[in-house]
């Protein structure tokens, strides 16, 4: 299967799953910029970053044209949320983990990941971070 | 498998997880489930306890497998719960991937305050491993 996107398309994406988001939760009308300035300020409620994984996955699914399974954990250290997300995706028709990769620095030892992670701290980290996912997740359908 | 096996894979996993932190007075990996279940430290190497689980399944079953783990957190502190991925190299399947009601869950969660605990963490992938 061979995805094709571009940045603009990415960001057309990310706009309207903000837009079905708002429509869900009967929020007034809240620009992702506004929302992203408050995110920034009060990261650390609970209101806030959870919001993030939903709209980078959405964003994913949509260019991706098909709900996939996922999990998204929100990094912490003891003084609190980083801002980094940690990304599991699967495709829930074969169960196989699209994020998965090894890599060997040596040559002897494979370190394997299966996670695909990025700090959010604005809109340009939300494009970078769906970006990554989808090269990932394209070169995970590509080899299937 | 029995539950003396299990117990000494994770006996050995913690031991060389905990490396050299314990060294001059050794602590098993029963009395560190202990102590966690105690204190609740938040500067507690929590996720010594996920990588002992994973360790212990890898020995046991002679395999590797490619992982991720989190320390569930309330508002407050770690609640002893974690979530588990695992994942096959070989085939890439998520062996933790369950379908249920027309979704695909991704995770598995579970409570590990006591050696009990672990060891039913370490046979339920076991179970997972061998039905794969």
């Amino acid at each position: 299967m061979q995805l094709t996107y571009t940045e603009e398309q990415i960001k057309q994406a990310i706009e309207e799953v903000w837009q079905e988001l708002l429509q869900e939760t009967d929020a007034e009308n809240y620009s992702l910029e506004e929302y992203l300035e408050d995110y920034r300020k009060y990261w650390d409620d609970p209101c806030f970053p959870n919001d993030i994984p939903e709209l980078i996955m959405r964003t994913v699914e949509k260019i991706v044209g098909r709900p996939l399974s996922w999990y998204c954990e929100l990094v912490r250290d003891p003084a609190g949320f980083t801002g980094e997300y940690s990304f599991v995706v699967v495709d829930p028709k074969t169960q196989k983990c699209l994020t998965y990769r090894e890599y060997t620095f040596d040559g002897v030892n494979v370190h394997r990941f299966i996670n695909v992670a990025g700090t959010v701290v604005n809109y340009e980290d939300i494009v970078r971070l769906v970006t990554k996912l989808l090269d990932q997740i394209q070169s995970a359908l590509a080899d299937a | 498998m029995e539950r003396e096996k299990i117990i000494a894979a994770l006996e050995t996993a913690f031991a060389d997880i905990s490396g050299a932190e314990y060294e001059d007075e050794p602590v098993t990996f029963a009395e560190f489930l202990e102590s966690f279940k105690k204190f609740r430290d938040p500067d507690f190497p929590v996720y010594w306890i996920p990588w002992t689980v994973e360790e212990a399944v890898e020995e046991l079953t002679g395999r590797k497998f490619g992982w991720h783990e989190d320390a569930l957190k309330d508002e407050w502190n770690y609640t002893g719960e974690f979530s588990f991925i695992c994942v096959d190299p070989e085939t890439f399947k998520c062996l933790t991937a369950e379908r249920s009601n027309g979704s695909c869950t991704v995770s598995v969660v579970f409570p590990i305050l006591s050696i009990d605990d672990a060891v039913q963490a370490v046979e339920y992938f076991l179970r997972l491993v061998q039905q794969a």
